[in-house]
């Protein structure tokens, strides 16, 4: 039943990622093609050089303001789609299917987590897309060429590996793929409990949860600093990096872990739909 | 779907349920049997909602048990209970048959093939968008998938109060035509005039509390009264 419920949930939210997606791509074309000619270098006709001006401002503007739509419109699909679907009036519809609760839960964050990640692949794609090309690309080439290996000369310096750095980099993009949306699913979870304003509710759970959030983890942070590590050596300050790192990381994961099973119980033992 | 005949297929104990400070069940014991259509009358704010809301598994309780062929609500009650709510669920951007399509994935016992006789008996295209549909066509469309289940209890929630008389008269006698002799019906209205033919029992709701419970041959023989008018006898204002 999890995969008809991915199915379904996969469905509901492609006709609006989708669309979303190719319009992000195209103005990520138009937006190379308006460039391209300032970046090749080529000589304008200087009687067009204003008109020419305007309209790369124009699609500049018009290209920002797509990504920040898709940001925002991905955050409020997360939100729609768990608060529309499971504690609104289609919640009368979900919560009588033959299903646990967990398996709402899971097909939603499911597919939100691969939307997520599929959104910042599409946006890192997009302003390659805009940027890499002409004299832009080849400065970039250059700048990675002579910045990677003195990067990786600090790396070593602080006893960090920069494959592993970068692994970890990588997970932790992923676990927030899971932590952004479970927090969320947490907060809406917590607003139900409230007999009235619900919706203020959630967004007070949200502010709620964040705080904790943050103050855990900088408790955490200072507690690691006191255990004495003395950072004027290089292996030491790789400890310490590595360590707050992976720190985080597990943090980060545990809090997911906490807000999935606060939900499920919630929604499952303390249900009350309006 | 196995019937387990050990355990009645509705049992509800000591039921109270506290919204705020609104007391909307207080204290509601009630056991159906298999094979009955009940009506669960009472006027507006006697808990008819409410109590179904409580089978139907989307509130939790503030005290007592509700058992359905054994379960309390969850996954397994869930498979047995066909719930028609009292609003309309249904995603504005799906076609009637992609909803066709959701409730045959999800529910082994629903048959397609009956919902499409349905549709086209009551005319509704199955390829509208059900965003087009008039409220009394959602309706019609929410009943006709709840109708196109085999399942062991039905609870309908005023499945009559928006559509018109013509299609009330068809959804009547879909009801009673088209379940399984061992299901059970609870139908909540206060339209009882309408419903009173087709039904086996009554219970009345009064302020959150069962007021009465009794089949309808015992009110017309013992009382010598119809259901309606019992009801405006019991509920005088």
């Amino acid at each position: 039943m999890l995969s008809k419920l991915i199915k379904y949930e996969f469905k509901s939210t492609a006709r609006i990622f989708i669309p979303l997606y190719v319009v992000l791509l195209v103005f990520s074309l138009v937006g190379r093609l308006s460039l391209s000619k300032m970046m090749d270098g080529a000589p304008i006709n200087p009687s067009f050089i204003a008109f020419y001006d305007l309209l790369v401002g124009v699609v500049m503007v018009g290209y920002v303001l797509v990504i920040f739509s898709v940001i925002i419109i991905g955050l409020v699909v997360i939100v729609q789609r768990f608060y529309k679907n499971l504690t609104g009036r289609e919640g009368y519809l979900m919560h009588t299917l033959p299903v646990p609760t967990h398996h709402l839960i899971l097909s939603k964050l499911l597919v939100a987590a691969s939307w997520q990640l599929v959104g910042w692949v599409m946006m890192f794609l997009s302003v390659m897309l805009v940027v890499y090309q002409g004299e832009t690309a080849r400065s970039l080439q250059e700048f990675f060429q002579e910045a990677s290996n003195p990067i990786v000369f600090v790396f070593r310096e602080l006893g960090v590996d920069p494959t592993g750095f970068s692994l970890m980099m990588a997970l932790s993009m992923v676990i927030s793929a899971f932590d952004g949306p479970l927090m969320i699913y947490a907060a809406i979870a917590l607003g139900q409990l409230f007999k009235k304003h619900r919706i203020v509710g959630a967004v007070g759970a949200y502010i709620a949860l964040a705080m904790i959030a943050n103050t855990i983890s900088s408790a955490l942070t200072t507690g690691f600093n006191l255990t004495g590590t003395n950072l004027s050596s290089s292996e030491e300050m790789g400890f310490f990096l590595n360590g707050i790192m992976l720190l985080s990381l597990v943090l980060q994961l545990l809090m997911s872990i906490g807000y999935f099973f606060l939900t499920n119980y919630i929604l499952s033992s303390h249900l009350n739909l309006e | 779907m196995t019937n387990d005949n050990r355990f009645p297929l509705l049992e509800i104990r000591n039921l109270t349920k506290i919204y705020s400070n609104i007391q909307a069940l207080n204290d509601v014991s009630l056991t159906l049997d298999r094979g009955r259509i009940v009506g669960l009358l009472g006027p507006n704010g006697s808990g008819k909602t409410t109590l179904i809301k409580l089978i139907a598994g989307l509130l939790t309780p503030t005290h007592g048990d509700i058992f359905i062929n054994g379960y309390r609500p969850g996954r397994e009650s869930k498979a047995l209970v066909s719930y028609l709510p009292d609003r309309t669920y249904l995603n504005d951007w799906m076609r009637v048959m992609d909803i066709i399509a959701f409730f045959a994935d999800f529910y082994p016992d629903f048959s397609s093939g009956k919902a499409y006789d349905m549709l086209s008996r009551l005319q509704i295209d199955p390829q509208a968008r059900l965003k087009h549909l008039s409220k009394g066509t959602k309706e019609k469309v929410q009943l006709i998938l709840v109708m196109s289940r085999q399942a062991q209890l039905y609870l309908l929630d005023e499945p009559i109060g928006g559509v018109d008389p013509a299609a009330r008269d068809y959804i009547l006698s879909t009801i009673i035509g088209n379940y399984n002799p061992d299901a059970t019906v609870i139908i909540s209205t206060h339209l009882i005039s309408d419903v009173e033919r087709v039904l086996d029992d009554v219970v009345f709701l009064a302020y959150g509390r069962v007021a009465m419970v009794s089949s309808v041959d015992d009110i017309r023989e013992k009382q010598g009264k119809s259901v309606d008018e019992l009801f405006r006898e019991v509920y005088r204002c």
